[in-house]
């Protein structure tokens, strides 16, 4: 079933050997391989990593109070001067302008539009994705919705391009800040909420995924996030979890399957507090 | 002559990447017709140049209490067969059951962990393709 993930592995290594003359700071004993599916593969296996505007949509549904506190302030984006600084605070800041986008709060998405679209710019995506989204959204600077979606579509390019261009380190990064910075505002929103604690404990394969994914990338600027992720994941590994399976119900005529299985992850509140202090770890790292 | 050559080689490389990617670029675009008004993109991007005996696949988290849609397309116009597996490889979904259909929706009740397989439909005359898989959930 892999022989043909495993056929491209090869013939990408030979890829980023070349790239690495081109762009060393991009080619810097990044092992992560980009995959015949355009996710990441790593030792044969390939992930997909939950998106930060679902956690955005819960955080709307459940009635959160807004806290602009809990926010990357967009005033740190000069701090951020090297790409992995760069590439993670453009996840970190994406997924704040997912939460902001539901707030009918538009000079606030504005700002944070304009910290995305200036890191995007400092590396190198924003001049090659389809330029008609910064104008798009400016248009639809006041719709709650649109924003959210034209945000999702944004971060979908970026992706594509980077993927495109072999520049999975990048990428991860990306991924990696907006997960962070998601799973921030869920733990800080979640007191007393069951549905948002239960989302929390469902983060299960997204930290195994990022653990492996990042502890496969070479950065001096990466150890401590790494040491922090991996704990982080066997945190979660220790998570109770139970799987119930149940026969899909199908309506063909409304081109829909009902998925009725499901799986149901039990935390504690000694594991909640340690996973929201290996998650605050890993932000400060990130932001600061 | 010798970097004649070289130049030539590099060139024609360049050229099919760039056709590749512009292939990639229509397709996805096509795809992203499917995942309608009603949906958000999951911001990733997903493809695979497959051989007709290839199965490309991936794990995903499919959250409860959301409503999903799965497209799926190739450049070639040949249907794209995707699965969807559960943690147990229970296979609980499969295109090829409604006729190849390129997208369906999933209402789920409870967070599952799946699997996502595509390949191409072997029963047409086709060696490869590139094919693009998109997700989004409702609003």
């Amino acid at each position: 079933m892999f022989l043909a993930f495993a056929g491209f592995s090869l013939l990408l290594t030979s890829c980023e050997e070349s790239s690495t003359t081109q762009n060393p700071d991009t080619a810097i004993a990044d092992t992560v391989k980009v995959s015949t599916s355009g996710t990441f593969l790593l030792d044969g296996e390939i992930f997909s990593i939950p998106s930060p505007v679902q956690t955005a949509l819960l955080l709307k549904k459940e009635k959160v109070n807004f806290q602009q506190d809990l926010l990357n302030p967009v005033e740190n984006r000069g701090k951020y001067l090297t790409e992995v600084q760069k590439a993670m605070n453009l996840g970190v800041y994406g997924a704040d302008l997912a939460f902001v986008s539901c707030q009918d709060n538009a000079q606030l998405s504005m700002n944070y539009f304009d910290a995305v679209g200036k890191l995007s710019a400092d590396i190198g995506i924003l001049d090659n994705i389809d330029k008609s989204f910064v104008q798009r959204f400016m248009d639809n600077a006041g719709e709650g919705d649109s924003l959210i979606a034209l945000n999702a579509d944004f971060y979908r390019a970026g992706d594509r391009y980077l993927k495109d261009n072999k520049n999975t380190k990048t990428a991860v990064l990306i991924l990696l800040g907006g997960w962070v910075e998601s799973l921030h505002l869920a733990i800080n929103s979640a007191a007393g909420n069951a549905a948002i604690l239960q989302r929390i404990g469902e983060q299960r394969d997204a930290v195994t995924s990022l653990a492996r994914l990042t502890a496969s990338l070479d950065d001096p600027g990466l150890i401590d996030l790494k040491k922090n992720l991996s704990e982080l994941s066997q945190v979660f590994a220790d998570l109770k979890s139970t799987y119930e399976y149940k026969q899909p119900i199908v309506d063909a005529q409304k081109q829909r399957t009902f998925l009725t299985s499901k799986t149901v992850v039990t935390m504690d509140t000694d594991q909640l507090a340690e996973i929201a202090g290996l998650v605050d770890a890993i932000r400060k790292n990130i932001i600061q | 002559m010798k970097v004649f050559s070289t130049v030539l080689i590099f060139t024609i490389l360049s050229l099919s990447s760039s056709m590749l990617n512009a292939q990639q670029d229509n397709v996805t675009k096509e795809c992203a017709e499917f995942i309608s008004q009603e949906y958000i993109s999951d911001g990733q991007a997903y493809w695979a140049l497959l051989t007709k005996d290839d199965v490309a696949e991936f794990q995903t988290t499919l959250f409860g209490g959301n409503t999903y849609r799965v497209a799926a397309c190739s450049a070639t116009k040949v249907a794209v067969i995707f699965k969807i597996l559960d943690q147990e490889k229970n296979e609980l979904f499969s295109s090829n059951d409604f006729g190849n259909v390129p997208y369906w929706d999933f209402i789920v009740e409870g967070t599952l962990t799946v699997t996502i397989e595509a390949t191409l439909d072997k029963t047409r005359n086709t060696d490869s393709g590139h094919a693009v898989l998109l997700i989004g959930f409702k609003k």
